[in-house]
């Protein structure tokens, strides 16, 4: 609410108003920099807001110290848009790990049931690759993965099909979609796949300029005349954003 | 006498900014050892991933660790030599090389390498966990990173470092019995003897204390020169070389305070 955040003099949010709703797929979409990142950062703890409040469940989280985040984030889980797996770990030992220290599940349980994350993001064939041997795409996908061994109530992901092929996004756009329809989960995804941005969402939440441009249904999306958001869907090289 | 005023300002002011910047080290490093120790001391201990550290630390280190064992123990007898030649006091080298391995020359160069190896190695680790974004999955996944991470490092540095002081003393004596043998032509059991019957106990047990301090020192300070890096591969160099220096001299300052406190008894 009225969020703003700010590196140096370089003003990356400027007074962002947006509330979630519980159950829905939330897309946040914008061209590359305008602070995507940095605003699903914020819901998580690792950002704090120079000013405005973050809300969770009606409690006010802004001033939080690190120690009360942890449970906070075992229920609202980002990943981030580059794979952040530990490469020390192969892939099943990755997503083992969140399972064996907040389930209480023993070395070799964890590792059962690690494969059946895997499964839903279809790597279950190079669980023991280590993540320096498959590529981003593959890294991402267990990313996604392994932070849902928590049982997270909302998910959040950053940019999760950019950079993987057409089948490869079908089957995260599935896991979507499953998510929130299946599990009843919240999901907010940030992207730039126009494919899965209109398959998928349940509304749109359009950044420019450090500020909610636009918000709604993907209906309202298609036929606003807004010429920000009419080149951004259209990807045209010409008109308002530079 | 404004014009003094800004000449003077300039030194005290970078003298102030250099005190400001030494005790922010100063006051993180405290910080982190403060939470390592509460988090060393508290149950759910992450057993892989401080074996894994345990298996790590030991196969890194054991090389450098005996060679410069070897060495220091042969050049010890090679400066106790000279004085045993003049005096004709053979049976005192043992005594003489002993008692420097064992307590100062032994521990301090066998954590300077450590350091160098281990050290360095930790804080790059960390460092490039932490430009990557893995710190953050950690406590993503709702675990502290200084539990996580830095503890099962505290411990095997400490543990592994020593072990390997004993390794090292053992190696030591052994390069100095060869030394005494081929370059002073003083027969070996007159060395071992003289080890044996100099009650060195007192300084071997110096010794490891050092090594238990210097591996708990070397890991908060590498760790914490890890977990602090910013600016991506640039900061990490610079981390990296902060460290190493850094833990020098916390290696240099604790042998002091060791070495005063325990006396010279024997
Ligand atoms: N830690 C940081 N320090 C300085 N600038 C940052 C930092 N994180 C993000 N920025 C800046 O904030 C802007 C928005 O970044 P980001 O949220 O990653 O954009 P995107 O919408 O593509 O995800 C960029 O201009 C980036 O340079
Ligand atoms: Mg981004």
């Amino acid at each position: 609410m009225g969020l703003t955040k700010s590196f140096g003099d370089h003003r990356v949010l400027d007074g962002v108003d947006l509330a979630i709703r519980d159950g829905e797929i939330t897309y946040i979409i914008g061209t590359s920099g305008t602070g995507k990142s940095v605003l699903v950062k914020h819901a998580v703890g690792l950002l704090r807001p120079d000013s405005g409040r973050v809300l969770i469940e009606g409690t006010d989280v802004s001033d939080l110290p690190e120690r009360a985040w942890a449970p906070i984030r075992r229920r609202y889980v980002l990943v981030f848009q580059h794979s952040t797996l530990f490469d020390s770990m192969t892939l099943r030992e990755n997503v083992a790990l969140p399972l064996r220290k907040h389930r209480g599940l023993s070395r070799a349980e964890a590792r059962e049931r690690a494969m059946d994350y895997l499964r839903l993001v279809r790597m279950e064939d190079r669980a023991d690759r280590m993540p320096a041997e498959v590529g981003p795409s593959e890294r991402k996908r267990v990313a996604i993965s392994r932070a849902l061994t928590l049982d997270p109530h909302c998910a959040i992901l950053d940019e999760p099909t950019t950079g993987l092929d057409v089948i490869a996004s079908a089957t995260v756009d599935d896991l979507i979609r499953r998510l929130s329809r299946e599990l009843g989960r919240t999901v907010v995804v940030v992207s730039h796949d126009l494919r899965s941005i209109f398959g998928v969402a349940d509304r749109i939440v359009f950044l420019y300029k450090g500020r909610v441009w636009l918000d709604g249904p993907p209906d309202v999306f298609r036929v606003s005349d807004d010429p920000v958001v009419r080149q951004f869907i259209q990807g045209d090289p010409n008109g308002p954003i530079v | 006498m404004k014009a003094l005023a800004r000449f003077s300002s300039v030194p005290v002011a970078a003298a102030g900014r250099t005190l400001l910047a030494a005790c922010r080290v100063v006051g993180g490093m405290s910080t982190l050892q403060v939470r390592i120790l509460r988090a060393t001391f508290s149950a759910d201990h992450d057993y892989d991933e401080t074996l894994r550290q345990f298996h790590q630390v030991g196969v890194r280190s054991v090389g450098v660790v005996v060679a410069t064992a070897l060495l220091t123990g042969a050049i010890m007898v090679i400066q106790s030599g000279d004085f045993v030649e003049r005096t004709g006091a053979t049976s005192l080298v043992g005594w003489a090389a002993g008692t420097a391995v064992l307590a100062e020359v032994g521990p301090i160069l066998i954590g300077l390498m450590f350091s160098g190896r281990v050290g360095a190695n930790n804080t790059a680790e960390l460092g490039a966990m932490v430009i990557t974004d893995q710190v953050d999955a950690v406590r993503l996944l709702g675990l502290d990173p200084v539990r996580y991470l830095a503890v099962p490092r505290f411990l095997a540095m400490i543990v592994m470092l020593v072990l390997l002081t004993c390794v090292g003393d053992l190696f030591a004596l052994l390069g100095g019995a060869v030394t005494c043998q081929v370059l002073l032509q003083i027969d070996m059991h007159v060395f071992w003897q003289s080890v044996f019957e100099s009650h060195l106990l007192n300084y071997f047990a110096m010794g490891l204390v050092k090594g238990f301090a210097f591996g708990g020192a070397i890991a908060v300070v590498s760790c914490h020169y890890g977990l602090a890096v910013k600016g991506g591969a640039e900061g990490l160099g610079r981390a990296v070389n902060n460290s190493v220096v850094t833990a020098a001299i916390a290696i240099f300052v604790v042998n002091f305070v060791i070495s005063a406190l325990w006396g010279g008894g024997g």
